[in-house]
């Protein structure tokens, strides 16, 4: 009998036994030879993507950055510059009036040419079908016209961010084969027909996509000649499995406490870089006492923005701008200083008139401050900032409970039906935008207008006429110097405001196996999964 | 007085499909609310499909008219009555719909998990069955010689834990440290063989085998026991019954009755899948499809999906309710024997 | 031979004694638990991931919190739910297998069909559903645990009610006009009273298991402190492939084992106690 329960505890610590082994002898390999093609790589995903067309993938990262695989915009970011793709130049003079000459010799997968008609049709298709995870809103582009291989687009009003927003992220369709498409969430696979370097030959909800180079890509040649692509749905398992050399590159960041330790192994590289995905506080600043100021500006003093960097991060990441606007967006917009001063907190709260009871939560106008903090279930460091920062709030008197829920229950209460006119129902939430929202002035606009139209992203609720005058600027200014002034105006304001506080933004490191491929290249805003880590581009 | 008053003794084939016919009356009102539950609870979960049209910040910027007219093409706009009756009709002709993640049917969709869900949990279950009986037999007919407290203590220890634990800990060992199996799939890169299947299903199984044996042998053990110190088999054994003829007769029979209706319920879960175990390993069944589908809110995916189990559920209930009859006469008559 | 071997055993061996012994030690550890203050195993003591030392014998979690603390807080919330849940299960599963077995053919039916709808209902929308409209307070979990463990063990006790019903001597007292609910109590209680022992055995550990479950699925609160959530940290930290295994992977997976092994080990000598033929024989 004690036989019996001892041996599988035996067999446990000497599991544990060679997992510690296996993890000491792991040394940095420096022998690796440089492998800039392959003819196969294995990329996993978290979940389905639908057929891949711009209309059916279902998340921005990783399905539109697959999706730009197979299809091309006609211009393309590449470092900090916008440069022309299917276009051949793009000219302009006062960023309303755009003209495009196109790339000669551009064929769709299935042969046909690229034309100017198909670059109208696209537009006009975009505007008539705004559903899709990729579908560009093209409502900005005031007409079309063309001109033999001359494309030119007039926009109903200046706008300095148009090729980046839009001309780098509007996928070209080919006209022959979307015209007869009424339906487009439910597109099939032979509708993702583009003019990428890849092309999706294969799709089995059950194992996943094959894409394969298209050999007469016009711009450059494609350095690895298939690609795989795996749903693992666990974080744990795709990590595993790169491990295990099954796959070569995980499209999730390397959770921080996995970093130190993934490095170490021998044929494992791992590229960083920045991101601009956020991770906020949100204030519901239509509930009292959420909608004064002074007791946002109060609270958010006794965050230490840093500390949840350093913890739940485990430095992984960089601290929240307090005015939003990460330092390293193309809107180019100031590095300001940390508002963290646990001090000036309790110093404001008192002076608002809110001294601690009995069990030391401060009251407010006779209420307790204990307020509810909404956290998404699935989301690990959000989670864990939660709950730092219950604590950094009982250090000043304010309760929190924490509820976590999954994503959809929590966006339900915070955003329910994704229309900020319908109101909200919290007190407090962990919220995140995804990078694009960084990407351009017009979006970052979204978060804070007080209209729900030209606010569609002000899930807090925020109001303040000020603000709203600044953002008149921001959107209408005709220069990028224009609107990085307006944005800097923009920042102070929400300082002051704050309508949320930006905690943090994540850093991007993302581990594939050096044995199989090492062409990996990073670009700001899509990570690794961009056509430079496959495709060695001639773009002049 | 029991189960079935009316019949006669003398009247046994009668009596059992009368008794057939009463089930078959009985299914048809549980199906019916199951329908309905299917219908209504999805529907009832917050959020919904919009946004598997778009990002949130697209959707976002969408007009209420936008909104309607998504919600009205792709059918999850209409009113409810309609739908429901759309639904029902659907069922009836085995028309599912399409999904709304991805336009596909949703029989395909269901097609395309079903068989790997019957592979991985299928074989699971038999394994757990055929382990887990044995070695509640054994424990229980060994019991005062140590070995079966012995065997209940292993199958206590192994059975205690989570299964996305014991799945990464395979995983870890197997596959990260020994590199001796796979982690995740069904088979190789390359395409499907018999080989890369087989090796692909050593952990899942394992993982769920050793998860649900414990079970299936603490319950087999103890409903022995009881048979075994039974009047009628200390009688028996007082006879002078031999001891073979005795356990398989007086003991085994009786006493695998209950064991029988568990295993007919675990086979009606099947359907289910095994959402944890697909999940740790990325096996692509109807459990990882079930909770995608609900993540998704995607209506006619779910609607497929719970059909499937609550056919699958009603009709091995159904089963073990007749076959419980021929398997143990005295239930049929009530014992009017 | 056999059979009388097992008669002739002394009821409560060893095995009994021990079970209880290891369940008096865990329940007074989680009572310690529930009388320390509640910063225990929340306030940040150490570096995150900071091995085993003065003052922290199981080392920190990614916060930097106790661990040992986390692990003796939690044994009160998981073992107050394993065996509220067990209990309720258990008693319910007994009553309705128990009037699906023995009660009138209108009453069975309707309870064997409603088990069927309850079988039949999706349970994860189910914990989306209570988690979004009722919140996931200690009752809530409680109840909607039991309310999704309850019909596998009440259709598994109505098939040993009906073979206990027709065993030989039921069927004698039947004839001599006892009543079914006394026929129940006096006479079968002793044939299917065993099987209640691995139901509520297996349904507090499935009670514990589960919860670390909802977590790894994203419906739970991996923020209370339970065994169960330091296992869900366990796997979502990576720990399994450092040597923070032996402290932070171990203990709440031992903790869980052991609960469940003392529960069985007693379940076993009650078990013998209830089985009248052993009773008599001794």
């Amino acid at each position: 009998m004690r036989g019996t329960v001892l041996r599988p505890l035996i067999v446990t610590a000497a599991l544990a036994a060679v997992t510690a082994a296996c993890s000491a002898d792991a040394q940095p390999s420096q022998s690796a030879a440089s492998k800039a093609t392959a003819s196969s790589v294995t990329i996993a995903i978290s979940s389905d993507e639908g057929t891949l067309t711009p209309f059916t993938n279902q998340t921005g990262y990783p399905g539109n950055n697959l999706v730009k695989l197979i299809f091309d915009p006609l211009a393309i970011v590449e470092g900090e510059n916008v440069v022309p793709l299917l276009a051949k130049e793009i000219k302009t003079t006062d960023n309303k009036v755009f003209t495009l000459p196109l790339r000669s010799g551009v064929t769709w997968h299935d042969g046909k040419p690229f034309t100017a008609g198909d670059v109208a049709f696209s537009v006009e298709f975009y505007r008539k079908n705004m559903e899709g995870d990729s579908a560009i809103d093209v409502r900005p582009i005031q007409s079309v016209t063309t001109d033999g291989d001359t494309v030119t687009m007039t926009l109903k009003a200046a706008d300095p961010e148009f090729p980046r927003r839009l001309l780098a992220d509007m996928a070209m369709l080919p006209k022959h084969i979307w015209q007869s498409v009424t339906k487009v969430g439910t597109a099939g696979a032979d509708k993702a027909i583009g003019t990428g370097p890849y092309k999706l030959t294969k799709y089995d909800n059950a194992r996943g996509y094959t894409l394969t180079a298209n050999t007469s890509y016009a711009m450059g040649k494609p350095r690895v000649e298939t690609l795989k692509v795996v749903v693992i749905p666990e974080e744990s398992t795709q990590f595993a499995a790169l491990r295990t050399g099954e796959i070569q590159l995980s499209s999730r960041i390397v959770p921080p406490q996995q970093l130190a330790a993934l490095e170490k192994q021998p044929n494992m590289g791992v590229v960083k870089g920045t991101e601009f995905a956020s991770t906020l506080l949100a204030f519901n600043n239509s509930r009292p006492p959420f909608d004064r100021p002074e007791v946002r500006r109060a609270l958010a003093k006794a965050i230490n923005v840093d500390d949840l960097v350093k913890t739940s991060l485990l430095g992984q990441g960089k601290a929240g701008n307090p005015g939003f606007i990460h330092p390293e967006s193309p809107i180019k917009a100031d590095q300001q200083s940390s508002l963290y001063d646990v001090e000036a907190a309790k110093r404001e709260l008192d002076a608002l008139g809110a001294s601690p009871g009995a069990d030391g939560v401060r009251m407010l106008n006779g209420k307790p401050m204990s307020y509810e903090l909404l956290v998404q279930s699935t989301s690990t460091d959000r989670l864990r900032s939660a709950e730092l920062i219950r604590d950094m709030f009982k250090a000043i008197g304010v309760a929190v409970k924490i509820t976590s829920l999954d994503s959809d229950s929590l966006d339900a209460k915070v955003w329910p039906g994704y229309d900020v006119s319908k109101g909200r129902n919290y007190d407090m939430s962990m919220w995140g935008w995804s990078a694009p929202v960084m990407l351009s002035s017009g979006t970052i606009a979204q978060l804070f207008d007080s209209d729900p139209d030209d606010g569609s992203l002000n899930i807090v609720g925020y109001k303040d006429a000020e603000t709203d005058t600044i953002l008149d600027e921001l959107r209408s200014a005709p220069t990028m110097e224009g609107r990085t002034a307006a944005a800097k105006k923009l920042q102070a304001r929400v300082v002051d405001q704050l309508p949320f506080v930006t905690l943090y933004y994540r850093n991007g490191a993302y581990a594939f196996r050096k044995d199989a491929y090492d062409g990996w290249t990073w670009q700001n805003g899509s990570a690794v999964l961009n056509k430079f880590s496959f495709v060695d581009y001639k773009l002049t | 007085m029991t189960q079935l008053d009316i019949s006669a003794p003398s009247d046994g084939r009668r009596a059992y499909s009368r008794y057939l016919a009463g089930r078959i009356v009985e299914y048809a009102a549980v199906l019916l609310i199951a329908l309905t539950l299917n219908f209504a609870l999805p529907r009832a979960l917050p959020g919904g499909p919009l946004k598997l049209f778009g990002s949130p910040e697209a959707l976002a910027r969408l007009t209420e008219d936008e909104r309607a007219q998504i919600a009205t093409q792709y059918g999850f706009g209409r009113p409810i009555p309609e739908q429901f009756l759309d639904y029902l009709k659907g069922v009836v002709t085995l028309d599912l719909g399409t999904s709304l993640s991805d336009g596909r049917e949703v029989a395909d969709a269901l097609g395309g998990a079903l068989p790997w869900t019957l592979l991985l949990v299928g074989s699971s279950i038999v394994i757990t069955a055929t382990l887990g009986v044995a070695l509640g037999v054994v424990g229980a007919l060994r019991r005062r010689r140590g070995k079966g407290s012995g065997l209940l203590a292993g199958a206590i220890v192994v059975d205690s834990l989570p299964q996305f634990w014991l799945g990464m800990l395979l995983i870890v060992v197997f596959g990260v440290q020994l590199k001796v199996l796979p982690t995740f799939g069904v088979s190789g890169i390359d395409g499907v063989t018999v080989g890369g299947v087989l090796q692909h299903l050593v952990l899942p199984v394992t993982t769920l085998v050793v998860t649900g044996m414990g079970y299936l042998f603490m319950y087999t053990r103890s409903s022995l026991l009881t048979v075994l110190t039974s009047e009628p088999v200390q009688h028996a054994h007082a006879r002078g019954v031999p001891y073979g003829r005795l356990i398989r007769r007086h003991v085994l029979r009786p006493a695998l009755l209950p064991v029988h209706t568990i295993l007919m319920l675990e086979i009606g879960f099947l359907a289910a899948g095994s959402i944890v175990v697909e999940t740790v390993f990325a096996y692509p069944g109807l459990g990882r499809l079930t909770f995608d589908a609900i993540s998704a809110r995607d209506y006619p995916l779910m609607q497929g999906a719970f059909l499937v189990l609550t056919v699958m559920v009603v009709l091995m209930n159904a089963l073990a309710d007749a076959t419980y009859p021929l398997l143990d006469p005295r239930a049929r008559t009530g014992g009017s024997r | 031979m056999m059979l009388q071997r097992i008669a002739r055993r002394r009821l409560l061996g060893t095995q009994g004694s021990v079970g209880a012994a290891i369940l008096a030690v865990v329940v007074a550890v989680a009572i310690y638990g529930v009388a320390l203050p509640d910063s225990a195993g929340r306030e940040r003591v150490a570096e995150p991931y900071a091995r085993p030392g003065p003052g922290i014998p199981l080392g920190a979690d990614d916060l930097g919190r106790n661990l040992l603390e986390q692990l003796i807080v939690g044994a009160g919330t998981s073992l107050s739910l394993a065996f509220i849940v067990a209990a309720i299960t258990t008693a319910i599963a007994a009553v309705v297998g128990g009037a699906a077995g023995l009660g009138r053919r209108w009453l069975s039916t309707t309870v064997m069909r409603g088990i069927d709808v309850m079988l039949i209902l999706p349970e994860l929308i189910l914990y989306i559903l209570a988690a979004a409209f009722l919140g996931q307070s200690f009752g809530i979990r409680v109840a909607i645990l039991s309310l999704i463990l309850w019909p596998v063990p009440s259709r598994v006790l109505r098939a040993a009610v009906l073979t206990a019903w027709s065993r030989g001597h039921l069927e004698v007292a039947r004839a001599m006009g006892a009543a079914r609910w006394w026929l129940l109590a006096r006479h079968a209680s002793y044939l299917i009273g065993p099987l209640l022992v691995p139901i509520f055995v297996r349904t507090a550990m499935r009670a514990i298991i589960y919860d670390a479950t909802l977590s790894f699925l994203g419906l739970g609160d991996p923020t209370t402190p339970s065994w169960g959530t330091t296992l869900y940290w366990v796997q979502v930290n990576g720990v399994f492939l450092s040597d923070a295994w032996t402290w932070w992977a171990l203990p709440p997976g031992a903790a869980i084992t052991l609960t469940v092994l003392a529960l069985a080990l007693i379940g076993i000598a009650v078990e013998d106690r209830l089985n009248p033929a052993l009773k008599e024989a001794a």
